[in-house]
């Protein structure tokens, strides 16, 4: 199985204590495995994990959009800039 | 001796240090002459002359132009650093102290007669509750991809508006500390200047990734929107 590799920020990347976590995933995984599989690697993060935003290569995503290993893949809670 | 004021604008007012000179120059100088003049005087100057415009009163003027005295010329890039309709596009985030006047500077053209512009400041007191810091994150990349979006979006809606600045500040900022700063030019204030500025800073909050971090007396937590992007908040909406 392919390994992806996740950015996390803010509370997500407190709470796993990681800036970049590695996730196993099938092939032609989505956005939404990647979700459960965050959850189940990093059960601390499932609280979050329901409305936390995933990015991929800086664009957002739907449930169904399709990962590739090389993909720059993100996850984070709603932004709070400003 | 005619006697012809300069005006600098946007990045050129950097080198000079000033938005505007004074100077006597022979009868009939010529536009050309007057550059090859204000390049000995500002020798700086002279990596920034490729594409530069010149202008005498409103009019555009080209180097055999004779410069009347008393003429006001303005020296300015039509595309200074961005991706805008020959308008400066300012994103960024940054670590460093918001110089506003200077991001202000650096939007006005001789066409613009507006700047609206908005700056968030950390606020030390909500209610009975104090905030010392604020501790700004951003996921640098894809923030400054998203701010640029956010400009061509504004261009889209208020296609008067010139120049913008959407810049972020990021890092530990004490309470009282500016922390971002919207600002959109205009010919005039009813160029829906006011509303393009609204809506940087409400677009900024709902899409550009970035956090903060109360840190207070009594311990720290994460501020968190309540914005969910779809697809649909991909390019311009």
């Amino acid at each position: 199985m392919p390994t992806y590799r996740v950015l996390l920020f803010a509370t997500l990347r407190d709470l796993a204590g990681q800036q970049e976590v590695a996730v196993l995933l099938p092939q032609e995984a989505t956005v939404a495995d990647l979700r459960r599989a965050l959850g189940e690697h990093f059960p601390v993060l499932q609280p979050y994990l329901p409305t936390a935003i995933i990015a991929v290569n800086h664009a957002f995503t739907t449930d169904e959009t399709p990962l590739h290993p090389h993909d720059e893949i993100a996850a984070f809670p709603p932004v709070s800039g400003g | 001796m005619a006697q012809v004021t300069v005006t600098f604008f946007a990045a050129l007012r950097h080198i000079t240090g000033t938005p505007r000179i004074t100077l006597e120059i022979p009868d009939g100088t010529t536009v050309g002459e007057l550059k090859a003049m204000l390049l000995e005087r500002y020798p700086d100057l002279a990596a920034s002359f490729q594409g530069i415009v010149t202008s005498i009163g409103e009019v555009t003027a080209e180097d055999d132009e004779v410069v009347p005295d008393g003429a006001h010329v303005a020296l300015f890039h039509p595309i200074a650093g961005g991706s805008g309709p020959g308008f400066p596009t300012i994103t960024r985030v940054t670590p460093e102290a918001l110089r506003l006047d200077e991001l202000i500077a650096a939007i006005t053209a001789p066409t613009t007669g507006a700047v609206v512009f908005f700056t968030g400041v950390v606020r030390g007191r909500t209610g009975k509750t104090e905030t010392a810091f604020l501790d700004y994150e951003a996921y640098t990349d894809m923030a400054e991809a998203k701010l640029q979006q956010v400009a061509a979006e504004i261009r889209q809606r208020w296609p008067k508006v010139e120049g913008i600045v959407l810049v972020q500040r990021v890092g530990r900022l004490a309470a009282g500390t500016p922390t971002i700063l919207v600002a959109c030019a205009a010919p005039h204030r009813d160029d829906g200047a006011f509303e393009a500025a609204r809506y940087g800073i409400d677009r900024i909050k709902e899409i550009v990734p970035v956090w903060k971090k109360e840190i207070g007396p009594h311990g720290e937590a994460w501020v968190h929107g309540n914005y969910h992007p779809t697809v649909a908040d991909e390019g311009q909406r």
